[in-house]
């Protein structure tokens, strides 16, 4: 009887559980769904490999007949050392260590078998491409003739057997030791674009292969995946889990994951999972315990970020955020952005000063929205999601951690994350070298950071402040609300923005922020004004001769001076910007000035019993894209108070060197 | 006066006594401190007005520079660096040199101070130190090049021994990160402990070249050393007391400097004041060390 109830109670609250797991789903797709995946997924933790099958669910987004598909082999760009991965980037080690290359040790993923609806074995005409260029030992893309074509509108189902070799954590993915961390692990369909789509003029498998500075472009769809790896590891994964069933030292851990672009998992027996809730939304933190002296601050970070979009653009809508903050030996998987999940890496012994944890959830969870809700071509236009991330990341670290990304008591030292990035952009070799809508992989000599993200961040930054910060935050809105769950180029976010300033500001500031836009996406040119001078020319009354030659006049004497005072500007950068300039009188008056920034030069002349003390363009820094704010005021009377207290910093330190240098002597 | 007198005097003499007696030297020659400040600061100035003339010259003009008040200004620092930070290098270069200038000029001094506190000469003592300065200074050069090696050494044998504690960084050799700053607990203080031991070799071995007035200095090198080791309970001790009274100065120091709230040209009057009276006190700390030294030694 007690057995009966037991097994009665059992059935209840597993049909209880059950119907709460699958009650997450959203009742109402929140995108159009073309690639859904189910998986099976065996992970040998001793050889290092998967196994998998794979049922792809593929929905034809057009009119288009479509005769084959395109599929991301992410795995194969460890398979030889003259892949596009690790011939292409200097940063990247061009080889592997020297005992990886003797054991042999090299990742590939390879498809076994491929079956359509019909039961035809597609195997035999898969072959790799290289869309980009001719390394025909890159095969990072595999094309798969069909002999059913997809006709338009229609699902197609392909069922595939795969496995691969998991690379040693390097970049991004890979195992270390007993942690793995899986992302673009599976044979991935690229996005096809019908003719109008972005940039397609024809309908086209936009799929590229894996260069190492560029990241991802996927179609949203479901993913029901189950997992099956040793009992004793803890598992996190894109989406939420739906169910866990133990087996023979095994556990096959069930997630699906909706309406997103791609999925992600990790598998490591030290992980603690630490879970807090955001709205509806359960968040769970994979850290291990030397690391959990931080974990108020993930979480934290996690909910401010998930309040700003709340208010800003839209509450995050997915049931789980998962974060993994992996072990010191996994460092190598960095910090990164995958639907539901991101990792950041933290080390308890940073003063508590540096903030890095912060930014990094703070970047990472961001790019919820701009990378997966708005799903852009990470490849292409890798600006639209780092640069927008890192602009936003800027404004909710200096929001919620006033006292900066990096303080210290010393001399108070207050560094916010928005000058940070500014400082960080100018201080890139050159800042010229390529214009923003390059494809990522033709960012050359390190200049990929500093574009994709600095002069992203801090070009959005400016339009900010040419537009205002509500105007803007009016821009995102509608940005987001047109383009979510879409596949949004860098034209529709021009086109977004000019939209929403014509409505609200007019046609005269439409035309202006097209030409800032046109000049930050497509130009090179760096912008930089300057005050040039200052002079105050007193007005001496008139003599001479006028009328004639007969009658001078040498009176010189006046009531009241007079002077005629002039304040120069100077562009010296060719980023043209609308500025804003201050100028002020001995008096204290005034007068400010707007100028289109146009011509090389410009000047104000004004007459007046008062001279100019001082002129400053832009004294609201609202154009941080200036390279320099240093020349963008002038006073007649140098301040030479800050100087003092640097001079006397400099001059103690440099004693206390000496003083110290006394020790050895 | 023979080693085995010294090791008697060593004898007679506590740790504290002979700290005692080094306070008393150091107030009984304050004009030698001022010597040491003094060189610091000329050639400190040497250094920084150019400094100074450089922010003055290129952004003395600009608004910004008020924002200088607040502190340390990233924005400020980077654009200047961007824009005027070829004019740093001749600055950096200057300064580079005027420390090498400075540990010379040091090495003279010491010879002269030396002199002075072994000789415990007054009134006239001020002819003893120039004196003193002149004659030893080569020889002092060799000791202290000598004992810089020694340093390195050890700076090495330290540096060697924490790169294999933390098994060269590897995040891939390591199972935690907390080993990195886990280790320095106990390798710092070990170092410290361990350094103490050649920076007082050094200055017993400066009092035994001057005392016997050697002509090379591995007699005086192997005296102090040998002294150094048969008075061990005392002369580490109070080594290390000279070296948590520095420790104590600097620590009043920077408490000191932190109750100001720098925001006027007097604030900065007073926390360069302050600064300068710091730096006074860590060369009269030079002044005990080494009066303490010799009062062990008698």
């Amino acid at each position: 009887m007690r057995s009966r109830i037991f097994f009665v109670l059992g059935v209840v609250l597993w049909f209880i559980s059950g119907v709460q797991s699958w009650g997450q789903s959203f009742a109402t797709p929140l995108s159009p769904r073309t690639a859904s995946y189910e998986m099976e997924v065996y992970l040998d933790v001793e050889a290092k490999k998967v196994n998998a099958r794979q049922t792809l669910v593929f929905t034809n987004p057009s009119a288009d007949t479509i005769w084959n598909m395109r599929f991301h082999m992410y795995y194969n760009a460890w398979k030889n050392n003259k892949t596009d991965f690790f011939t292409e980037s200097g940063r990247i080690p061009r080889t592997k260590d020297q005992k990886e290359i003797e054991e042999c040790i090299w990742s590939w993923v390879e498809v076994t078998k491929v079956l359509d609806e019909q039961g035809n074995d597609l195997s035999s005409g898969m072959r790799y491409v290289q869309p980009d260029n001719d390394n025909t030992n890159d095969d990072t893309v595999l094309d798969l003739p069909l002999e059913v074509p997809v006709m338009p509108y229609e699902t197609y189902t392909l069922e595939m057997d795969w496995e691969s070799q998991i690379p040693p954590l390097m970049i991004r993915t890979g195992y270390s030791k007993d942690y793995f961390f899986m992302v673009q692990w599976y044979p991935k369909l690229g996005v096809y674009e019908p003719a109008g789509t972005r940039f397609a003029k024809e309908g086209q498998w936009n799929c590229h292969q894996y260069h190492p500075a560029t990241e991802y472009f996927g179609e949203f769809g479901v993913y029901d995946v189950k997992l099956n790896v040793p009992k004793d590891h803890v598992v996190g994964a894109s989406g939420f889990l739906v169910d866990k069933k133990e087996e023979e030292g095994r556990a096959i851990h069930h997630y699906l994951a909706e309406d997103v672009i791609d999925f992600a998992w990790t598998s490591h027996p030290g992980f603690v999972e630490v879970t807090d809730q955001w709205r509806d939304t359960k968040i769970s933190l994979l850290i291990r315990p030397e690391h959990q002296c931080n974990q108020h601050r993930f979480l934290e970070a996690a909910k401010h970020t998930l309040d700003f979009f709340a208010d800003y653009l839209a509450p995050y809508p997915y049931p789980t955020l998962t974060i993994v903050s992996p072990p010191f030996y996994g460092l190598n998987s960095g910090a990164m952005e995958y639907p539901t999940l991101i990792t950041a890496p933290t080390l308890c012994n940073l003063p508590a000063g540096i903030k890095t944890t912060e930014t990094l959830v703070i970047h990472e969870l961001t790019h919820q929205y701009f990378m997966q809700m708005l799903a852009t071509n990470e490849q292409e236009e890798p600006w639209l999601d780092e640069g927008f991330t890192a602009y936003f990341e800027a404004k909710i670290l200096d929001k919620y951690y006033p006292e900066g990304t990096v303080s210290w008591p010393y001399m108070n030292i207050r560094v916010g994350s928005e000058e940070l990035r500014r400082g960080r952009f100018l201080n890139a070799d050159n800042i010229k070298v390529n214009p923003l809508s390059d494809f990522g992989w033709h960012f050359k000599h390190g200049s990929y950071a500093q574009i994709v993200y600095g002069k992203a961040a801090v070009g959005l930054r400016t339009l900010e402040g040419l537009v205002g910060e509500e105007l803007m935050k009016k821009i995102m809105q509608r940005y987001f609300e047109e383009w979510k769950f879409k596949h949004p180029s860098r034209q529709a976010f021009i086109d977004e923005t000019l939209t929403v300033v014509s409505e609200i500001a007019g046609e005269s500031k439409r035309a202006e922020i097209a030409s800032f836009l046109e000049q930050l996406i497509y130009g090179t040119e760096a912008c930089d004004y300057s005050v040039h001078d200052i002079i105050n020319k007193e007005i001496t009354a008139a003599v001479g001769f006028f009328e004639n030659t007969e009658d001078c006049v040498s009176e010189t004497t006046q009531e009241g001076s007079l002077y005629e005072s002039q304040a120069i500007i100077f562009r010296n950068g060719g980023f043209v910007v609308p500025q804003e300039v201050k100028i002020v009188f001995t008096n204290g008056e005034e007068k400010w000035e707007q100028w289109d920034g146009q011509a090389r030069s410009m000047d104000w002349t004004y007459t007046s019993p008062h001279k100019i003390v001082s002129v400053e363009i832009d004294p609201a820094r609202k154009i941080p894209l200036d390279t320099n704010f240093i020349n963008n005021s002038l006073t007649l009377e140098p301040e030479q108070t800050g100087i003092s207290r640097y001079f006397t910093a400099v001059l103690t330190w440099l004693q206390a060197t000496m003083v110290s240098m006394a020790t050895l002597v | 006066m023979t080693n085995s007198n010294t090791a008697t005097e060593a004898h007679s003499v506590s740790v504290i006594g002979a700290l005692k007696r080094g306070f008393s030297a150091a107030s009984g020659h304050l004009w030698i401190s001022l010597v040491f400040w003094g060189v610091s600061l000329l050639l400190a100035l040497l250094a920084a007005l150019p400094f100074r003339s450089l922010l003055l010259g290129e952004a003395g003009n600009s608004l910004m520079v008020k924002d200088l008040m607040k502190g340390f200004d990233y924005t400020f620092l980077n654009d200047f660096i961007q824009s005027y930070g070829s004019g740093f290098t001749p600055v950096l270069s200057q300064s580079v040199l005027l420390l090498g200038a400075q540990y010379l000029l040091l090495i003279f001094l010491v010879g002269g101070l030396v002199k002075v506190l072994w000789e415990q000469s007054q009134p006239e003592y001020r002819s003893t130190f120039w004196s003193g300065a002149g004659r030893y200074f080569w020889r002092m050069l060799r000791l202290s090049v000598f004992f810089l090696l020694v340093h390195g050494l050890v700076l090495v044998v330290f540096g060697f021994l924490y790169f294999k504690v933390v098994k060269g960084f590897s995040p891939q050799a390591l199972e935690s990160e907390g080993v990195i700053t886990s280790s320095l607990r106990w390798l710092v203080p070990l170092y410290v402990l361990v350094a103490a031991v050649p920076m007082m070799w050094q200055d017993y071995a400066k009092v035994f070249l001057v005392k016997n007035n050697n002509r090379f200095i591995w007699s005086p090198i192997g005296e102090g050393g040998s002294f150094v080791i048969r008075h061990f309970v005392k002369t580490y001790p109070l080594y290390l007391l000279n070296m948590i009274l520095v420790l104590v100065l600097f620590m009043v120091n920077y408490f000191l400097v932190s109750l100001f709230d720098i925001s006027s040209l007097g604030t900065i009057i007073g926390t360069f004041l302050l600064s300068q009276l710091f730096v006074f006190a860590r060369y009269a700390m030079k002044i005990v060390n080494q009066g303490s030294i010799v009062a062990l030694i008698g």
